[in-house]
């Protein structure tokens, strides 16, 4: 029976060596692995909402010059590459009161004085109602750089402000007029291709994620650790770019569970209801508003997962320090002292006491496990008298509660390493 | 109708089944009553108050039932006075004076140290039945001697005194006796005696109470820190405080170390303690070793008191209290045959009592072994004993005869047939049986020196079912054949030790090292050839059941139920153990039934083997199960869910 069992953990052994990527999934832990994926993901929704909400706006004005779906925000890169460099950056949080002359005075009184700001309006208030953020374009890319660079300092002159601002993702060159012609050029190519990375220690970097994806994806381009917007302390979770579908698929399918400073993360599609970054989207802006076909799938580690082995509950069955027997169906003229003479040759006991009433039994403590052992296997079903009561041993506890596991050793290591924890995707 | 009757009875048989309908809070409360929770007794009582005001005429059958309620309550806990109280008023509602009276009277002889019941029945005999004198002054000498002496006495006294004055009877030498006595209330006596003797003009006398007062004074004065301190000196189910029975014990051995000579006064605080400590094992003791020191040689009277005092704390103490009980038989063991003829018959009168008790209180083996050896020891002393003086035939005719009695209790008790005149037979059971067949079998074989009949007995008892589990018996046989030294029997006896004799594991391994000790000193290695290796390893061997006795005894030793070969037999024996998926599993769920299973086949690509066609999918079984828990029986929990606490 033991030989058969360890062969069986061979071929788990084996297994887990050569399924390889296929089944990393299977780290997620048997019992709901679904649903824990489920609830990264419905986590994901809320933050991607703040995430998105300057982009939302940003498309919103877009909509209005029924421009294309421009390159994301995110694919920067590509613009840089595109269009020489980018010069104009996104600024949010602005005061109501501020207006173009307004932004330009805070960087002309920052030593960068803007080529253009452009404040987004309420439609049909303009110059009376802006929604809270604007574009300011620099001569040059470098001033921009330097622009970006102060982002999170106090705004000068304006007491609990602080600079908000962001790559604009249009890209100054093309500008949010000039790619009003651009309609569906390039949608596809110039859009990146996002995972969604949860299970994050606290301690990883942004470089550090990116490095992982890289080793192995060399397309992966960007990734980014999602903070707090109050605290800043990371929430356990980010997303990775990649510039080529396959890879962003490959991720998907390799990264899953992969080891990141001690933890193995989660990697789920980017795509959530409302997220269009894996979408090819393609075709005119009108697809901002129509229906389209999502390519969702389910990853196929939501399909199987190996259920991982679980230590029991410590009971005092499952208790391995556990020295207490427990002697049920006693005859009457059955008491201590007798059970004592049965006992006692087997090893040193502790206690010996007999249950309350109508309980016809006997709790009978050992110092040693290895003695309650030997008296469980040696003397179950021992005849005690003529009418046929048997000794009737189990592990009990000297106590209702389970104090026996305080002063027992600590229990060992699990036997077996938790399935498919050595991500060989990695 | 014995106490125990009144227990076994059903109050409810007699009633009305619309009755039983129409009272379910009643019914239910007598049904469900936990005779030791003070709370459901009282509820018991009071749904009985209230049916008595449903019903303020009940009939016969209530009455009855009413009636065996508080008997019940008041033969187990005579010490509640407080139901006592209303049991009386209850008769008197029922049936009137007489049997108010007729209850007061059982209350003071149940509860006799009871200031509050000798009080109620001497008020109700003196009010209503002035004319009874000569009773009535039974009674109350009855009740000085009762508690006279105890400290808050006073209402009993006052009522002495009031009837005494109020039918012209000389109080003069009450008021001599009650000045004597350290009371709560003394300077109230002796204020109202100088009164009296003044009216009489008896001077001499006055000084003679002024140096009584000073004396008793004195001695109020010293006990006061004791009594000043007892704070329950009644009777209740709910646990006394720790405190309470240390404070006891201090003032009684207060009282024993410096007045020694106040006998009533040590008495009665003994008897005042036992009233909220009855379960308290130690003041028990301390009591009947006070009351055995002050023992006169010779002095029946005393002896009687000691006796009863002794009686009165085995039944009354808790059975799992051993020690007063032990010490109590070994007391009388030892009292006997010291004394006349008349004390020896009452001690053994009192043993006999006192065995037939204990042997139905406790339960466990040891003791009851203990306990019969005790009684088999004393019958031979009381019944068959013998003295230097008898000749040689009467002594060994005496010793015929007990055999003869032995004999006859086990096969009365072997064959079912107990007439309940053989004392020995009532108390046989089968536990202690093994006791009195070792008796039998040690005289027949060590005192009449019959080694044939022995022998049949041997045989005869050897088959007996309830010696299967005995050691005396089982040492004794060992140590016959040990005497004739048969190796042959003694090594199937040992092989059978643990297979079908089933002794303690401790008896077994004693049995086993000294045999293997006696085997290598006696046995020859011609003997050993012959009887064991021939049999084991020779041509006609027989492997089961011989045993090696020098190596097979180190094997079982601690394994009792080890044998040669056992594995083997085993398997044989129980076809369907191996079956089982309990064993099978062995706390592994589904290790040889549903074993988890994966194949893949594409784990084989590299090899020669895997053909070039496209693999099948990876298959996956029963992974889930690797996370059931194990099937076992757990009695613990099994026990401790049927137990309701």
């Amino acid at each position: 029976m033991d030989r058969n069992y360890n062969t069986q953990r061979g071929t788990y052994g084996t297994q887990r060596g050569s399924y390889g990527a296929r089944d990393n999934a299977s780290r997620q832990g048997y019992n709901a692995p679904r649903q824990g994926y489920n609830n990264a993901r419905q986590g994901y929704g809320a933050p991607r909402q703040g995430y998105n909400s300057p982009r939302q706006g940003y498309n919103t004005p877009r909509q209005g010059y029924s421009a294309a779906p421009g390159p994301s925000r995110y694919s920067n890169r590509e613009s840089e590459a595109n269009t020489n460099a980018s010069t104009e950056l996104y600024m949010g949080d602005l005061a109501p009161e501020w207006d173009e002359a307004a932004v330009r005075g805070v960087w002309s009184g920052l030593g960068l004085p803007p080529r253009r700001v452009k404040v987004v309006w309420q439609p049909g208030r303009a110059g009376a109602q802006h929604q809270g953020y604007c574009f300011v374009e620099f001569s040059t890319a470098a001033e921009a750089e330097r622009a970006l660079g102060m982002a999170g300092q106090p705004v000068p002159g304006h007491e609990g402000k602080r600079l908000r601002l962001n790559w604009a993702a249009g890209g100054g060159a093309n500008g949010p007029t000039a790619n009003g012609s651009g309609a569906g050029s390039g949608a596809g190519g110039a859009r990146g291709f996002s995972v969604f990375v949860g299970d994050l220690q606290p301690s990883v970097t942004e470089e550090a994620l990116l490095a992982l994806f890289q080793q192995r994806l060399p397309s992966a381009e960007h990734a980014r650790v999602v903070r707090d917007q109050q605290t800043g302390a990371p929430r356990g979770f980010g997303f990775v770019r990649f510039a080529a579908e396959a890879d962003q698929q490959r991720a998907l399918r390799e990264m899953q569970g992969a080891v990141l400073d001690g933890r193995a993360i989660k990697v789920g599609s980017a795509s959530g209801s409302s997220g269009t970054t894996t979408s090819s989207g393609g075709g005119s802006g009108n697809s901002a508003t129509a229906p389209r076909p999502r390519r969702h799938r389910a990853p196929r580690h939501q399909l199987f997962a190996l259920p991982q082995q679980q230590q029991p509950p410590v009971t005092h069955y499952t208790d391995r320090g556990n020295a207490t027997l427990y002697a049920a169906g006693l005859p009457a003229a059955t008491g201590p002292r007798e059970l004592e003479e049965l006992f006692a040759p087997l090893g040193e006991l502790t206690l010996v006491r007999m249950a309350s009433p109508p309980a016809q039994g006997a709790v009978v403590q050992y110092l040693s496990r290895r003695a309650a052992e030997r008296a469980l296997r040696t003397l179950q079903a021992y005849p005690l008298d003529a009418e046929g009561h048997c000794l009737r041993l189990s592990w009990g506890s000297a106590t209702q509660s389970a104090t026996t596991s305080v002063t027992s050793p600590p229990l060992p290591a699990p036997l077996y390493a938790p399935l498919g924890l050595s991500p060989r995707g990695a | 109708m014995s106490n125990r009757d009144i227990l076994a009875q059903d109050a409810l048989v007699g009633l009305d089944n619309s009755f039983i309908k129409e009272n379910p809070v009643f019914v239910e409360g007598y049904r469900n009553i936990d005779w030791k929770d003070i709370t459901s007794l009282n509820n018991v009582l009071k749904s009985v108050d209230d049916l008595l005001k449903i019903y303020p005429t009940p009939n016969n059958k209530i009455k009855t039932t009413v009636e065996i309620i508080f008997r019940q309550t008041l033969t187990r806990y005579p010490l509640l006075f407080g139901y006592w109280k209303k049991f009386t008023a209850i008769e008197y509602q029922f049936h009137g004076l007489e049997a108010s009276l007729k209850t007061l009277e059982d209350a003071t002889e149940a509860f006799p140290h009871s200031i509050d019941m000798w009080c109620d029945y001497l008020r109700v005999l003196t009010l209503n039945f002035p004319k009874e004198t000569d009773l009535i002054n039974k009674k109350i000498a009855k009740g000085k001697e009762l508690i006279g002496w105890h400290f808050y006495s006073h209402p009993f006294w006052d009522l002495v005194i009031e009837y005494y004055t109020k039918n012209g009877i000389d109080v003069i030498p009450t008021y001599n006796e009650v000045v004597r006595i350290p009371l709560h209330q003394y300077a109230k006596y002796i204020g109202e005696y100088k009164k009296i003797l003044k009216t009489k003009k008896l001077a001499a006398e006055i000084k003679k109470v002024d140096q009584l007062a000073k004396q008793n004074q004195a001695l109020v004065g010293a006990i006061w820190p004791y009594e000043s301190t007892l704070r329950q000196t009644y009777f209740n189910l709910t646990p006394l405080p720790e405190a309470e029975p240390q404070k006891w014990t201090k003032y009684l051995q207060y009282l024993i170390k410096n007045k020694p000579n106040k006998r009533e006064l040590i008495e009665s605080v003994f008897e005042r303690s036992l009233i909220p400590c009855c379960y308290i094992e130690s003041i028990w003791k301390m009591y009947l070793n006070w009351t055995k020191s002050l023992k006169k040689p010779q002095d029946v009277e005393l002896l009687t008191r000691v006796l009863k005092l002794g009686q009165r704390g085995c039944r009354v103490l808790p059975d799992s209290d051993r020690d007063f009980r032990l010490s109590y038989l070994h007391y009388l063991e030892n009292e006997y045959g010291h004394l006349e003829k008349e004390s020896d018959l009452l001690i053994a009168k009192y043993f006999d009592q006192c065995i037939q008790d204990v042997i139905k209180i406790w339960a466990y083996k040891s003791d009851q072994i203990i306990v019969m050896q005790k009684y088999l020891r004393m019958l031979k002393r009381t019944k068959y004993g013998s003295s230097v003086d008898m000749s040689s035939k009467d002594v060994l005719s005496k010793q015929t005869e007990y055999s003869k009695y032995l004999k006859s209790s086990i096969d009365d008790f072997i064959g079912n047939k107990s007439d309940g005149n053989v004392e020995l037979g009532k108390l046989i059971n089968t536990t202690n049986i093994a006791v009195v067949i070792v008796e039998l079998i040690k005289m027949t074989w060590l005192v009449l020196k019959n080694v044939l009949q022995t022998r049949k007995y041997f045989n005869a008892f050897s088959k007996n079912e309830f010696l299967k589990t005995s050691v005396e018996f089982w040492t004794m046989y060992y140590d016959f054949e040990k005497s004739t030294k048969n190796f042959v029997k003694l090594n199937r006896f040992i092989a059978e030790l643990g297979t079908s004799i089933f002794l303690p594991t401790d008896s077994v391994n004693k049995i086993l090292k000294d045999y293997r000790e006696f085997y290598l000193l006696n046995s020859t290695i011609s003997q050993y050839r012959s009887t064991v290796v021939d049999e084991i390893e020779g041509p006609n061997k027989k492997t089961a059941s011989i045993m090696d006795p020098v190596i097979g005894t180190l094997f079982k030793a601690d394994n009792p139920r080890w044998a040669p070969g056992s594995a083997k037999q085993r398997r044989v024996n129980k076809v369907e153990w191996y079956k089982g998926a309990q064993y099978r599993e062995n706390g592994h769920p589904g290790i040889s039934t549903d074993r988890p299973q994966i194949t893949n086949t594409i784990i084989e690509r590299t090899s020669k083997s895997f053909r070039n066609v496209a693999p099948g999918l990876p298959t996956f079984r029963n992974l889930e199960k690797i996370n059931q828990t194990g099937s076992y029986r757990d009695y613990y929990t099994e026990s401790l869910k049927s137990d309701p606490k």
